[in-house]
């Protein structure tokens, strides 16, 4: 029955093979950026409908071939996306959505009403197909579909599983500590919205070849929902999920039959069903598979245990590595820091001590860009950090971890690691372009991070949970991976918020020595903590503030005698 | 006469991954505090999990008061007197003081008059918290917010108080005010479970302890014996 079945509609079948190859490209575009980046765009159906009018305006006003057509809409798209990026992605989370939704629904109304060039409710005919002559015109243009889509598949894979791909899932996870890691976040997501642009433009116009006319209804809020389907579908983050989405969605309403007259309704419940039976889609079911048999076999130690490498990338010659001065932060009426200065000598461990509240964290969060200095200077290396972002500062060699751990949920802890040892990526078309097309530098880059970031593990004590989600590890642990994600990037300067809270005692002395360790290699450390204990015998300086000023600065044994540090903090 | 609130033999994990709790027994009695110490990763925290419902165990039982709670879904457990004060304090950070502690007696919102006056018992213990009950819980210092943890646990009317890290990242003056107000609670006449990284606070406010290591319990017995084990002053008081 089957056989006879595919004998009736042979010719179709070879339509769906094609039509899926051509929405398996414009998933795998929105995969990145929303997968990946964690931005979901409703407006790529806008793209996609540029990528289709394009090609039948050219070929129509100015005779320009599929090619031409193709070439010139890739253009048009990703230059608009860059632009469009820049603007919608100042927006956050349904605010993004909404901005897309409406440059979609712009396009759609467009090519509805430009009539003279668009052909409005009529449509455009007469876009010419590729053609090579070397295979029958139908086989063939399903061949050029399929050669195109495979390429970009790589393409994307590369990229997914590349220094790129774990930025775009750290600032998915957490964009303030990606920031802080060395990822040029901004950045980074303009240039995945244009290329997720350009996936949707190539595919518009291959879809505009293969029906050999455009017309407003296909790019319609409808085929929007369609799209989407076959993401969440097949499932986000995986870039192939988008394969088993589109060969889903094509396929189904031709075999459905009667359903297909009913089939926004029926898309509308089978959304429903997914979301509930696969909420990562069939692709993440799989995937999750896959990942648990994984973490049952026993992961093997490194190879060669050596200590990685700890010193500073850079450092200067002067011996104050960081200068407070007269650094000012108000909230609303509080001034969280007033006017405090000190500075943080070479090679030293100084401690940031003071009750809670007392505007200890907010300190870090100026020194690591994370909040804009009102008033008063704050220079590191002779870099003055006042209009710096995160991740400027970050490359310049600070590094931080945060007072409630901010690691990146979507990455396992190795890959935590990795995103430290590789600094984040400055999300630049030339880094996007070098780990897309998995150049041989690149791939030796990686192995090299991979193990450098297996040491740091061994140094914390964690080698043997590498691959686990950071979920699952207890408070005290993760914040112990922060730390080795910090130090991993190779600081000059490391800022340490209450690391050790949540350590027991005999932990706590292992994270002594690690700091240690840490200062032998050249690091300079600043840090906040509340035992004073472990301050005061680690410390070589330590600064006290209280309501936002300074209050004592010494040796710890000047502070612990100093009669307004009793009363505000230690007691007497 | 049974126990409180007692465990028998609980297996737990998460999601697929390893069990993290390996068949974990103990026992709380009435008035009693008992302190659960152990290494990052040995299951403390789970085991509080386990006990207010969040996490479902594998195997093992749990009874409170003579009936069995394994199955009881959290809400019921705060109703019937079983409160967690949460890891990191928790705090729904875009309300005000006041509503925290009003969301925390919500098992009991139909009782309006107790409920002021579990307020007022609340605000006796934390006078800060009565001059700040308009200022939004996140605004509020580290130490403030534990204040508010513990006041909204204590809003339930709980019989029993599963306190989980309550000094983590105070500063030294407010370590020793959250463990003296747990030492207050406890005079009250509540049971209480506490899971401390600072050991040797727990065990100088603790009747008994229990040390986990890698989900099973290796040493249980009183302060007393605690404090002189050779395991205990090894691992945890350095």
């Amino acid at each position: 029955m089957v056989a006879a079945l595919l004998l009736k509609a042979g010719w179709l079948y070879s339509d769906v093979i094609i039509t899926t190859g051509i929405f398996f490209i414009l998933v795998m575009g929105l995969d990145l950026l929303y997968g990946y980046a964690g931005q979901l765009s409703f407006g790529h159906i806008g793209f996609f409908a540029i990528g289709a009018y394009t090609v039948a305006i050219l070929a129509k006003f100015a005779g320009f071939s599929f090619v031409g057509g193709l070439l010139a809409a890739l253009v048009l798209n990703v230059a608009l996306g860059f632009v469009l990026g820049r603007i919608f992605l100042r927006l956050s989370g349904s605010y993004f959505m909404l901005g897309t939704l409406a440059f979609g629904i712009m396009v759609h109304a467009v090519i509805t009403v430009w009539s003279p060039i668009t052909g409005g409710d009529a449509g455009l005919g007469g876009i010419p197909r590729p053609v090579l002559g070397l295979l029958p015109p139908d086989v063939e243009f399903g061949v050029i579909v399929w050669i195109v889509a495979l390429i970009l598949f790589w393409l994307a894979l590369n990229l997914a599983q590349s220094r790129v791909g774990r930025a775009m899932l750290a600032v998915r996870s957490d964009e303030v500590s990606a920031a802080c890691s060395g990822v040029n976040v901004a950045r980074l997501k303009t240039n995945i919205f244009a290329v997720s642009a350009g996936f949707a433009s190539i595919s518009g116009s291959l879809f505009g070849a293969f029906n050999g006319a455009v017309h407003p209804d296909t790019f319609s809020l409808k085929a929007l929902l369609d799209v989407l389907l076959m993401l969440f579908f097949g499932g986000e983050g995986t870039i192939w999920g988008g394969l088993l989405g589109a060969t889903l969605m094509r396929a189904l309403p031709d075999l459905s039959g009667p359903l297909h007259a009913g089939k926004i309704l029926f898309s509308g419940v089978l959304f429903t069903v997914i979301i509930f039976a696969f909420p990562r889609g069939v692709a993440g079911a799989i995937a999750g598979l896959i990942a648990r048999r994984a973490r049952g076999r026993k992961s093997e130690a490194p190879p060669s245990f050596a200590p990685p490498q700890a010193a500073p990338r850079a450092s200067g010659t002067s011996d104050t590595v960081l200068e407070i001065q007269n650094a000012g932060r108000s909230f609303g009426g509080l001034r969280a820091v007033d006017a405090v200065s000190f500075n943080v000598a070479r090679g030293q461990i100084k401690s940031l001590i003071g009750p809670n509240g007392a505007g200890k964290s907010t300190l870090l969060n100026l020194v690591s860009g994370v909040q804009r200095l009102d008033d008063g200077r704050i220079v590191f290396e002779g870099h003055d950090l006042a209009e710096r972002r995160s991740d400027e500062i970050a490359r310049l060699g600070i590094q931080r971890t945060f007072q409630h751990e901010r690691l990146f949920t979507r990455l396992s802890v190795i890959e935590n690691v990795m995103v430290g040892c590789e600094g984040g990526s400055d999300g630049s078309a030339i880094d996007l372009l070098r780990c897309a097309l998995a150049l041989p530098q690149t791939l030796r880059d990686e192995a090299r991070v991979r193990d450098e970031a297996a040491r740091w593990l061994a140094v914390i004590g964690l080698a043997e949970r590498a691959d686990e989600p950071v979920a699952v590890l207890p408070h005290g642990l993760r914040k112990l991976v922060e730390v080795a994600r910090a130090v991993a990037a190779r600081p000059g300067l490391l800022l340490l918020d209450e690391t050790a809270a949540g350590l027991n005692d005999v932990e706590k002395s292992s994270f002594k020595a690690l700091i240690r360790q840490l200062q032998s290699a050249g690091v300079t450390v600043l840090l906040i903590e509340h035992d004073m204990e472990f301050v005061m015998e680690l410390s070589d300086a330590v600064v006290v503030v209280d309501f936002g000023r300074r209050i004592a600065e010494g040796t710890p044994g000047e502070v612990r005698r100093d009669q307004a540090v009793l009363t505000a903090y230690l007691g007497a | 006469m049974s126990a409180l609130l007692e465990v028998e033999d609980l297996w737990a994990a998460y999601d697929d991954a390893a069990p993290v709790l390996k068949g974990i027994s103990l026992r709380l009695e009435q008035r009693e505090l008992v302190a659960v110490l152990g290494a990052n990763g040995a299951g403390k925290s789970t085991v509080l999990r386990v006990l207010s419902g969040l996490l479902p165990c594998q195997r093992g039982r749990v009874t409170f008061d003579g009936r069995d709670i394994t199955a009881m879904p959290p809400h019921r457990r705060v109703a019937l007197g079983l409160v967690q004060v949460p890891e990191g304090r928790q705090m729904l950070a875009g309300l005000s003081v006041e509503e925290n502690l009003l969301l925390g007696g919500y098992v009991r919102r139909r009782d309006r008059a107790e409920l002021a006056a579990s307020m007022d018992e609340v605000y006796g213990i934390f006078p800060v918290l009565k001059e700040r009950r308009r200022q939004l819980a996140g605004s509020l210092s580290g130490g403030q917010q534990q204040m508010v943890a513990l006041g909204r646990a204590l809003m339930a009317k709980p019989r029993v108080l599963l306190c989980d890290e309550p000094s983590l990242g105070l500063a030294p003056l407010m370590v020793k005010e959250v463990f003296d107000v747990i030492a207050r609670l406890r005079q009250t006449g509540l049971a209480i479970l506490l899971v401390e990284q600072n050991a040797k606070k727990a065990i100088e406010l603790a009747d008994r302890g229990v040390v986990l290591r890698s989900g099973v319990v290796t040493v249980a017995g009183s302060a007393g014996e605690l404090m002189t084990s050779e395991e205990v002053r090894a691992a945890y008081l350095g």
